[in-house]
């Protein structure tokens, strides 16, 4: 891998595969819906949105033609701490694809019309996804994770912000996508760096890195949170504590430990909730990691009136796995299983190119993709123990349901005090 | 089978093909790269190989054969192959059946013997099957009964086929799911499960020569199935567009039409998988930039042409702003779609759905897992392992007048159904 540093300080890793048909890039900027004013929530992803909707100089058709006529497509996610973008391309288009995407983030136009035509969509998705059920407890889960914090904004936002927003918003917002702790991550057949490289310079570089985000307060005691979905047939379910940031030293131990309760089709949870007992299609559990803080989720879903059971069977899962450790013969497993996912997961050069940028953003450290397999091998099981007891929650967390209110309400009172939600107050 | 120069190194499609005795074929396209390989089991059952009042049996079978063998035991697979640092899943399909791994390449020993071992004997219990039962009602309830698209696309598929099979959902009726017994399970595994009935396809890191070898010991003994019955009857021509007004909860308006279409062997469809993606790919398709982007009647719109063994339906489905007539946006669709059959798109039009086609098949031809699969679905779905390879031809060959021509075969008024909803 090679790593090159820019004049105005864009990092760029470089991935050769000269055997690869296509390649892949990823431009990263450590600003996502995190820094968003607060009042000006979604502000982060419809500045990322609107910037193919035209420059100083090209339409938002002819962004279109550019980005098509190569068979490629320009992606945007936006989360907590970051914005992206990527595109890949067969190696003749890229260049030209690369100078668009330069163009994009140093001339956007921001059109008012655009603008405008994009928030109102948003909030009409937005209603639109009421009906998905799934969508809105992740979104609770967030706001029931982090209260008061930035972390617990959807970077979606909410509908009576959004309306709010316009051009003078979005173009403040772009004016932080600057080159000093962004990276941009090329994997494939790359040819011609220099011009590859070159759109980028006109890139600002910005201040040094903004200050970091506050830590989330941790969460206290249990409540239950029911979104009211009064048609459902079935309840998602979600259980969900505080957590910590990536760069946490119980993190590999953290994460043989969850594996072991909640990754792949022969956890715990799996065989209780699933095999044995056929609650739930899914089930799966996650340290998720952020910037300042981070969090603990379960996540599945049930027929209504087999919600209490559920989290009953999870707590008692998680309970017995923090008091009496993972069997040796289960960490040995997770931790081949977690090393064999990381191989499957490094088979191409844009998978690569995906794990560079991952560490980039957690400032992991550029050996990270060797060290992570030997850590998954190393971390003793003690401290795996001493993982699962500092950050497997017993009694502080939040049980997030989205489903028919009158129904969950006195099952779910046995967790804790139950805050009931209309559903339309979701968005 | 010439060699098509722009699939080349790792992408080329051209596996080493095998029989053995007992009829079970095998595809190997070895490439020492990356040091994993992809081991999938094609079965050539789905949904539409199931009777009436038994509806749903071929996907719920799909979960079963996760519960033990004869030389492992319950709980045993993903145990094993997780151990050994694979995954696995499966998915049921109206005409097939598909198992698949991702292993390290060390571990293709264990995924023979997983494989092989409930290929040869399946363990199937009373228990394991209510257990099984209950998983597939609840991912029923996740996708079809609180879903407003799963809800929409059920009611789309029983109107546009009232003969054949394709009339009842992959995930079967939520009664018949309770009317499966063990003893359907036992018969099922026995005419479906053979390996007569069964094509495996390994792509990645292995040795081609020992590998045949090792497939040849776990599988040679096995004994072909019973002749798989008599299949689906065909669908009567459709001679009026069908409607319906679904009355189920929802937040916005939605629709999704459909229109008979065609068998994925047919030589029109490739055009249809362009016309797809000239319809709804990218914000400068042509339903994406004039429904959502310059009209504002869609917030989404997307369509699929999915590959069948028979006359499958080319899909249209939009979801709309509040307020938003679905009647207004069906006009709208059909316009446009009308438009494509009366019409002949510009050459880069044409071009640029080719050029999206091409870079999207690179995409899933760079993992051993998509190739297994594109292999797969070539012998399966377009009639032979050699169409795998001439994709990206069959593609580069379609002309305008070729779009415009599967375009009017297809969107005819007469041969569409639509469901929506407006709450």
């Amino acid at each position: 891998m090679g790593r090159l540093s820019l004049p105005n300080g864009l990092t760029v890793y470089v991935l050769q595969r000269e055997n690869s048909q296509l390649i892949s890039a990823r431009l990263l900027f450590p600003r996502g819906s995190a820094s968003c004013p607060p009042g000006q929530s979604g502000l982060a992803e419809l500045t990322a949105q609107l910037l193919r909707r035209g420059t100083e100089s090209t339409s938002a058709e002819a962004i279109d033609a550019l980005l098509e006529d190569a068979g490629s497509d320009l992606g945007v996610w936006v989360n907590d701490d970051t914005t992206r973008f990527s595109l890949t391309c067969e190696p003749r288009s890229a260049a030209k694809l690369l100078a668009l995407l330069g163009d994009l983030l140093s001339h956007p136009a921001f059109p008012k019309r655009e603008v405008a035509k994009l928030r109102e969509r948003t909030c009409d998705q937005l209603k639109g996804a009421l009906d998905d059920a799934d969508w809105v407890a992740n979104r609770a889960t967030y706001q029931a994770a982090f209260p008061g914090h930035p972390y617990g904004v959807p970077s979606e936002g909410w509908s009576r912000e959004l309306e709010a927003l316009g051009r003078k918003e979005v173009r403040t917002f772009a004016e932080g996508y600057i080159a000093r702790g962004a990276c941009l991550v090329l994997a494939g057949r790359v040819q011609d760096l220099e011009a590859l490289v070159r759109p980028f310079l006109g890139l600002r570089a910005g201040a040094a890195r903004p200050a970091r985000l506050a830590a989330p307060a941790a969460l206290q005691g249990r409540q239950v949170v029911i979104v009211d979905k009064p048609d459902a047939t079935q309840t998602q379910v979600r259980l969900v504590a505080s957590g910590f940031r990536k760069d946490s030293p119980d993190l590999i131990a953290a994460l043989l430990g969850n594996a072991v309760l909640g990754e792949g089709f022969s956890s715990r949870l799996v065989n209780e909730v699933r095999v044995n007992r056929g609650l739930t299609y899914g089930i799966s559990s996650r340290f998720g990691s952020l910037a300042a803080g981070g969090l603990f989720v379960v996540r599945s879903s049930t027929r209504t009136e087999k919600v209490a059971e559920l989290v009953e069977v999870v707590l008692e899962q998680m309970q017995r796995l923090r008091t009496d450790g993972p069997e040796e013969q289960e960490l040995s497993r997770v931790r081949t299983y977690l090393g064999g996912s990381f191989r499957l997961g490094s088979e191409t050069a844009d998978q690569v190119g995906a794990q560079v940028a991952e560490a980039f953003r957690h400032g992991l450290g550029e050996d990270w993709l060797v060290r992570y397999p030997r850590l998954l091998e190393e971390t003793p099981r003690e401290a795996v123990l001493a993982a699962l007891e500092a950050h497997l929650p017993s009694d502080r967390f939040r049980v997030v349901a989205v489903g028919p209110a009158k129904e969950l309400e006195q099952q779910l009172a046995r967790f804790g005090a139950v805050q009931i939600v209309p559903l339309t107050e979701i968005v | 089978m010439s060699r098509l120069p722009s699939l080349r190194g790792a992408a080329a499609l051209k596996p080493i093909e095998h029989q053995l005795p007992n009829g079970l074929r095998i595809r190997l396209l070895p490439d020492r790269g990356a040091k994993v390989l992809a081991y999938q089991t094609f079965f050539r059952v789905g949904s539409r190989n199931e009777q009436i009042g038994r509806t749903g049996i071929a996907h719920l079978f799909e979960h079963m054969m996760f519960n033990g063998a004869t030389r492992y035991g319950p709980k045993e697979f993903d145990r094993q192959l997780e151990a050994h640092g694979g995954s696995s899943n499966a998915y049921t399909s109206y005409d097939l059946t598909v198992y698949h791994e991702e292993v390290p390449s060390e571990a293709l020993d264990l995924a023979i013997d997983l494989e092989s071992d409930r290929m040869a004997g399946l363990r199937l219990s009373a228990e394991a099957l209510q257990s099984e039962r209950e998983v597939v009602k609840e991912e029923r309830r996740l996708r079809v009964e609180d879903s407003v698209f799963g809800r929409l696309d059920e009611e789309l598929g029983a109107l546009v086929y009232q003969a054949h099979p394709y009339h009842w959902p992959v995930i079967g009726w939520m009664g018949d799911l309770e009317r499966v017994t063990l003893e359907d399970c036992q018969e099922f595994f026995r005419r479906y499960y053979a390996p007569d009935n069964a094509t495996l396809y390994l792509a990645g890191d292995f040795d081609p020569e020992q590998t045949l070898d090792k497939l040849t010991r776990a599988y040679g003994d096995l004994a072909p199935g019973l002749a798989p019955p008599r299949e689906a009857s065909d669908e009567p021509e459709q001679r009026g567009q069908r409607r319906t007004h679904l009355r189920i909860p929802a937040q916005t308006p939605a629709l999704l039409l459909g229109f008979r279409g065609l068998p994925a062997r047919d030589p029109r469809s490739p055009a249809l998988d362009l016309l797809s993606t000239l319809l709804t790919t990218g914000d400068g398709s042509i339903l994406v930039r004039k429904l959502i982007h310059e009209r504002g009647l869609c917030t989404e719109v997307s369509s699929d042409h999915s590959w069948r063994l028979e006359p499958g339906v080319f899909l249209v489905a939009a979801e709309l702003p509040p307020g938003t007539s679905p009647k207004r946006v069906e006009r709208a669709i059909l316009d446009e779609l009308e438009t494509l059959a009366t019409q002949l798109v510009s050459p880069p039009a044409l071009a640029r759905c080719k050029a999206q086609l091409r870079v999207g098949l690179l995409r899933e031809l760079q993992t051993a897992s998509g190739r297994a699969h594109a292999l797969g679905n070539a012998e399966h779905l377009l009639g032979t392992i050699g169409e795998a390879q001439l994709q990206l031809e069959r593609l580069a060959a379609v002309t305008r007048q070729g779009l415009r021509a599967a375009a009017e075969a297809v969107f005819k008024i007469e041969r569409s159904t639509l469901v929506w909803v407006d709450p």
